[in-house]
């Protein structure tokens, strides 16, 4: 990882660029997403799904809290409009993080098309290229995203069939750090973050969520991110206003 | 039932299916349509990148303290710790993500082989 770190930088073509994020995909996040739909193909299985319908979620959703939603609540029997609800609102993050990512890459005049590309926009792939791209040149970082995201996209889905068909031969054992290696994978992700600012919207996130899940979970989501996210940047917001004040004194 | 709900039944389980990744593909596409008008230097972009990285704090978060299915018969002060040690080997030991990683999921699997040979424990 360290190596691929230090060749960020150096990185002229775009095509070079999506060689380096196919081996920063295969490096951790992909292997971790393996993983992590290996679990949930397995969790599938339990619930009665077939090896289409569960491969189908993982290719065209591709979101795995929001995967895991749609299974418990089908399971639970809950009306078809609820779960498109409820899923609706666990990817609303999606909003947010193309809109931090995207004004990232220029547009190019011939690239690939942005509205089929953002389908690769997922908590690995964005937590890496909000990371990484700082250090790259702004013309190839397109080619890091789409290496990056291509990577983690097409391991899912033999991810998701290799669980499902193995769901019934796991011992507890397994599955359980299976399921368990996603957000922790997460967390250790956001130790790498280094903007001040940034870091404590992780964490001031982390103890609302804490919090809000236990009191509201349907909006718990949209109320640590848009309520104490807007709030850490508004005192940031006065905290600079205030510096740049005393600094005209 | 609603309207959408009677729809989605004639459609069966694709039906739902269509309406779920729908769901997921409209933050997407959205995103993509509003992006050129954001640049990376101006306060939205500040802003927004706070309410993001607070929403992946909290989800992750959610998925730690609350999770379904199996992992809830894992107590909720073994995951915490579990996590707890992980961060600690990673800011204190300088260890890698990956090698912190395994290091959780061996904790994780240890508890699991707990679990199941549990009889082999009790007197």
């Amino acid at each position: 990882m360290q190596k691929i770190l230090n060749e960020l930088e150096h990185i002229e073509t775009i095509s070079g660029a999506m060689k380096l994020g196919f081996r920063a995909g295969l490096s951790g996040p992909a292997p971790v997403l393996f993983a992590g739909m290996t679990g949930f193909g397995a969790m599938s299985h339990q619930a009665g799904l077939s090896i289409i319908q569960t491969t189908a979620i993982s290719i065209f959703m591709y979101a795995l809290p929001g995967q895991i939603v749609f299974i418990e609540m089908m399971s639970l029997g809950i009306s078809s409009s609820a779960i498109a609800i409820a899923v609706a609102f666990t990817s609303s993050r999606f909003l947010t993080m193309v809109l931090t990512l995207f004004p990232q890459i220029p547009k190019a005049p011939k690239e690939p098309l942005r509205l089929l590309t953002v389908h690769l926009v997922a908590m690995s792939t964005w937590t890496f290229c909000m990371r990484d791209f700082p250090k790259m040149k702004t013309e190839v970082r397109y080619g890091y995203f789409l290496g990056l995201g291509l990577t983690c996209w097409l391991v899912s889905m033999p991810g998701t069939m290799f669980g499902f068909m193995i769901a019934r031969f796991v011992p507890i054992w397994i599955s359980l750090p299976l399921l368990f290696i996603n957000p922790l994978f997460f967390l250790l992700s956001f130790l790498d973050v280094r903007i001040p600012l940034y870091r404590s919207a992780i964490v001031v996130g982390c103890i609302a969520g804490a919090v809000f899940y236990q009191i509201d979970p349907g909006h718990a989501l949209l109320i640590s991110g848009l309520g104490f996210g807007t709030l850490v940047y508004g005192l940031d917001l006065i905290l600079r206003k205030w510096r740049l004040k005393n600094e005209s004194i | 039932m609603n309207l959408s709900d009677g729809l989605i039944n004639t459609m069966g389980w694709w039906g739902m299916f269509i309406g779920v990744v729908l769901a997921t593909y409209f933050w997407r596409g959205l995103g993509v349509l509003l992006a050129g008008h954001i640049s990376q230097k101006s306060e939205i972009f500040r802003w927004l990148s706070c309410v993001t990285y607070a929403m992946v704090g909290a989800l992750t978060v959610k998925l730690i303290l609350f999770p379904t299915g199996l992992l809830m018969q894992v107590p909720i002060s073994f995951r915490v710790s579990v996590c707890i040690g992980c961060v600690a080997l990673s800011l204190f030991l300088r260890m890698s993500l990956m090698q912190s990683l395994l290091f959780g999921s061996s904790l994780m699997a240890g508890f699991g082989l707990y679990l199941q040979y549990q009889h082999f424990f009790s007197i």
